[in-house]
């Protein structure tokens, strides 16, 4: 995939070419920025979306089931008959605060750039072996699940023939099913957790259609092999997740597939000090998408992890409008405005998104935020209190689990939480 | 008899119960019309839609998506890739191609889910 060579200065420079920045670089053009540049690192566009080819995207967004190519697709085609500019095969080392953009690629060399506004679209990555501490020799045959999918699905290359997956994410589901067809046995999927952390529909179509064994509350506690994967032992975990001696099981295997969480990829936005919530391992944003630092965007599974691409891309369609219309000037002493709301976790919730509020009425309408909720809750209802304990707005949902992200449309009571300076968001008792 | 079917149409994953009374069937437990539809034909004829991949020669990747353009039967997964792995194709393909009609059932193409472009 080539294009011209860059310009100097840009209106809106998106970093990341998959679905979040896709969608953003489209909003943006489409709201009157000029000059629009993606820049990517694959060799192509569309990022993690075009090694997922199973079905399941773009229920919510085009009311099809799409694969992951089919979906990228979509947006890739629209980039290609546009005038947005893009570079792949490139990597942004730096950032600064004077909005330039380092860029490194084989036929470019070194290139500095400049954008008016910048949008952070750069998804996340997979935690590893590393990040929960498996014990056991360190040999080849341990991947993590996404980094098997590419392997196979894009480089066409089999990871192994006895597999085991430790994690029972929807990313692990997938690849379950997905060794199966490519001939291999997946002996068994472990899970630290009492219940599955993908989705029930996903354990039926991709574990019990083949018949694969799912282990709940237990976990890996040793990998045994010189060179290779020889085998694994596995061990029950209590309810506060320690291994219980004496359950230790073995399973001869020969691959090892970690699905075990996703992390917000956020090196360049840490580096310009910009804010991170802890909980969601992303920037602080508006509910325009702007991090805490002026002309500075962010959107997609660099914020939260979403479980739908298809909230990736509305994510990306308004950072990109209001990075357009930031670079045009058209919002020029919004930054500063002194109404500005925090939202405070209280009983129930994990994470929200955005954890600002400001009264950008003039220019959009995004009143919506979205929840995480830290247990399983039926019939929720969820309450946004001022700082006196009076309740603002009330919202009654089905259904809430931690599996399933849940938007809270606040538009009717929009006006009465932007008179406070701060408001809680809990589900009552 | 009585069949416990867990909904795969949406991410809500109903737990519907069929029972198989003569030759009508009752349900419980589903949310919405398209549960009714899919427990009904998950114990008559259960089917998935497939997807997997196919060797591409003169391209920068080994492999190109695909999928079937219509749910086949699940006992025809398996037959469904040992047919696709004798294909080898050439690069460029155009999005959506379709590479064989009348996959396994009249009426269903197994098509190419990705634009790939020559070296």
């Amino acid at each position: 995939m080539k294009r011209n060579e860059l310009l100097e200065n840009y209106d809106v420079a998106v970093i990341g070419g998959g679905p979040a920045g896709l969608s953003a670089a489209i909003s943006a053009r489409i709201n009157g920025a000029d000059n629009v540049l993606i820049i990517d690192r694959d060799l192509y566009l569309g990022g993690i979306l075009q090694q997922c080819i199973h079905p399941g995207f773009g229920l919510k967004k085009f009311n099809l089931e799409l694969t992951g190519p089919e979906y990228a697709h979509k947006f890739v085609k629209k980039v290609l008959n546009s005038d947005i500019d893009f570079i792949t095969d490139a990597f942004v080392s730096e950032i600064t605060k004077n909005n330039e953009i380092f860029i490194l690629n084989s036929r470019i060399g070194l290139k500095k750039i400049t954008s008016k506004a910048i949008i952070f679209a750069m998804g996340c990555r997979e935690r590893t072996r590393a990040s929960i501490h498996i014990p056991g020799y360190r040999p080849a045959g341990v991947f993590t699940a996404g980094t098997a999918q590419r392997l196979i699905n894009i480089d066409g290359l089999m990871v192994g023939k006895r597999v085991v997956i430790l994690g029972s994410g929807d990313i692990g589901l997938i690849m379950a099913r997905r060794c199966t067809i490519e001939g291999a046995k997946v002996e068994a999927v472990i899970e630290i957790l009492p219940y599955p952390s993908g989705l029930n529909r996903n354990v039926q179509q991709c574990l019990n259609d083949f018949g694969i064994p799912l282990f709940l509350s237990h976990t890996v506690t040793d990998i045994q092999g010189s060179r290779r994967v020889k085998k694994i032992v596995f061990s029950k975990v209590d309810i506060d997740k320690r291994t219980v001696a004496g359950t230790e099981k073995e399973i001869i295997c020969d691959t090892l597939l970690l699905s075990i969480g996703l992390i917000p990829e956020n090196e360049l936005t840490k580096k310009i000090g910009i804010e991170i919530d802890s909980s969601t391992g992303g920037p602080v944003v508006d509910n325009m998408m702007q991090t805490c630092r002026e002309g500075f965007f962010a959107c997609g599974n660099v914020v939260q992890i979403y479980d739908l691409v298809d909230y990736v891309s509305n994510d990306g369609e308004l950072a990109g409008k209001n990075a357009a219309l930031y670079s045009m000037g058209k919002v020029k002493n919004y930054y500063n405005s002194d109404k500005k709301v925090f939202i405070c976790k209280g009983r129930g919730i994990k994470t929200v998104v955005p954890q600002i509020l400001k009264d950008y009425s003039f220019l959009n309408k995004n009143k919506q935020i979205s929840v995480r909720v830290s247990d399983k809750f039926d019939k929720p209802v969820f309450l946004i209190k001022n700082n006196s304990g009076n309740t603002i707005c009330e919202i009654k949902k089905q259904y809430a689990l931690p599996a399933e992200m849940i938007h809270l449309n606040i538009n009717d009571d929009f006006d009465e939480i932007l008179k406070e300076s701060t408001v809680f968001l809990e589900i009552k008792e | 008899m009585t069949n416990k079917v867990t909904c795969i149409i949406c991410p809500k994953s109903c737990i519907i119960e069929a029972k198989k009374e003569g030759s009508g069937i009752t349900l419980t437990g589903e949310s919405c019309s398209r549960g009714k539809k899919y427990a009904i034909l998950e114990i008559t004829d259960p089917r998935r839609i497939f997807t997997s991949t196919v060797l591409i020669d003169g391209a920068d990747l080994r492999v190109v998506p695909v999928r079937t353009t219509k749910p086949i039967k699940k006992n025809d997964w398996m037959n469904a890739k040992k047919i696709i792995d004798k294909l080898k194709l050439d690069a460029p393909v155009e999005f959506g191609k379709i590479i064989m009609s009348d996959f396994l059932e009249k009426g269903i193409d197994l098509i190419v889910t990705r634009e790939i472009f020559s070296r």
